[in-house]
């Protein structure tokens, strides 16, 4: 029983001490009474495995959002405090500024989406013992996702100040790139917890559920992208004084949602 | 009556620890026990359950060694005891409404 167990821990992905220990209490366990009714191996190993995988992946998701805010904060403080922003055609070429911009506004909402949608479904789910394999795996995909997407983020602000790093005060351009390096330290660790935690396999059928069991009745994608678009076009309006360029970030906001939304649509569940 | 013990084993392990710490083959004969024999679950279950329980705060274990063997320990945490009593109430509740329905 105690080798077949073995095999079985290490076929759901369960080592180390974690198998050691499971391992000892068992052979203990059998020493008390060899004749112990314990259960098949391979039910055990996959219990033991699905409700590994089920705390790791709803803690990882709670740590990675934690982690974007921290993300966000840092690099957020970074461009406010630039003293004057240097018009789009001052930096080395067109091609970095478009890339750094694209970064910044599509890798932070992505971020925001994916990271939120996961940090909720765990906490939608944080009685459940167990989760579905189709769930812990969707858990997992949006993870990954808002985890990338912040480092693309930070990248992107990184991108930006050494486009323009002669147009703008050197403190500023160090300032932003120390800040970006930064923000990617707790992401990073949130990609180490995340690549151990996904090393289990889960067995529990079941569905994952569409985004209804993350937002209930406000689960409409297309409702959330208009008031998205809606709130960017009053707010550049306002900001710039003009409702032409309110007008054209709206409509690069909408094209980003639909492209977005398109993209990540069945990977990340938002839908249904 | 199994799957009825299944969805109330975590409590149940959290009250036969409450009375001092023991290690799983020790959990799993008071358990029988106190249940008069009823609860016969295959023994192996009662693991999962207190690793469960452990990750969640309610329980902590340690190592010791019994007969040249090494032993898991479990004993219950404050917040343990603070579940127990919850769930105890909880469960009288449901009793007594239930009871209170039956014929």
């Amino acid at each position: 029983v105690i080798d077949e167990l073995g095999r079985e821990l290490t076929r759901v992905g369960i080592r180390g001490r974690r198998r050691d220990r499971i391992l000892a209490e068992f052979a203990d366990h059998l020493a008390c009474d060899p004749d112990a009714n314990l259960g098949v191996p391979r039910l055990l190993a996959e219990q033991f495995a699905d409700e590994l995988a089920t705390d790791a992946a709803r803690r990882t998701a709670l740590w990675t959002f934690g982690a974007l805010v921290v993300t966000a904060i840092v690099l957020f403080v970074a461009q406010v405090s630039l003293p004057t922003i240097p018009d789009i055609t001052d930096g080395r070429s067109l091609v970095l500024a478009a890339l750094s911009a694209l970064a910044m506004v599509i890798g932070s909402q992505v971020a925001f989406v994916s990271g939120t949608l996961a940090a909720l479904r765990a906490l939608r789910r944080k009685r459940v013992t167990a989760l579905p394999a189709e769930e812990v795996a969707l858990l997992r995909r949006r993870i990954a996702v808002a985890c990338a997407a912040g480092a693309v983020t930070a990248a992107g602000s990184a991108l930006y100040a050494f486009n323009v790093w002669n147009f703008v005060p050197r403190w500023w351009s160090v300032l932003a790139v120390a800040s970006a390096g930064a923000a990617v330290v707790p992401l990073a660790a949130c990609a180490v917890a995340f690549a151990r935690a996904s090393s289990i396999t889960v067995s529990k059928p079941g569905s994952a559920g569409g985004l209804s069991a993350d937002l209930g009745a406000l689960a409409r994608p297309w409702l959330i992208g208009g008031s998205a678009v809606l709130a960017m076009l009053i707010a550049t309006s306002v900001l710039e004084g003009s409702l032409v360029e309110g007008a054209l970030r709206a409509g690069f906001e909408a094209v980003a949602f639909s492209a977005c939304f398109f993209a990540f649509r069945r990977p990340l569940a938002l839908t249904g | 009556m199994e799957q009825t013990l299944k969805g109330v084993l975590d409590p149940l392990i959290l009250a036969v620890l409450a009375e001092g710490p023991l290690h799983g083959y020790a959990v799993i004969e008071e358990l029988k026990a106190r249940s008069g024999g009823e609860l016969d679950l295959p023994e192996g279950t009662v693991y999962p359950a207190l690793h469960r329980l452990e990750r969640r705060g309610l329980l902590r274990s340690a190592w010791t060694r019994a007969e040249g063997r090494r032993r898991r320990i479990y004993r219950l945490t404050a917040g343990g005891r603070r579940e127990l009593a919850s769930k105890a109430q909880e469960w009288r509740t449901f009793a007594r409404v239930v009871e209170g329905v039956l014929p």
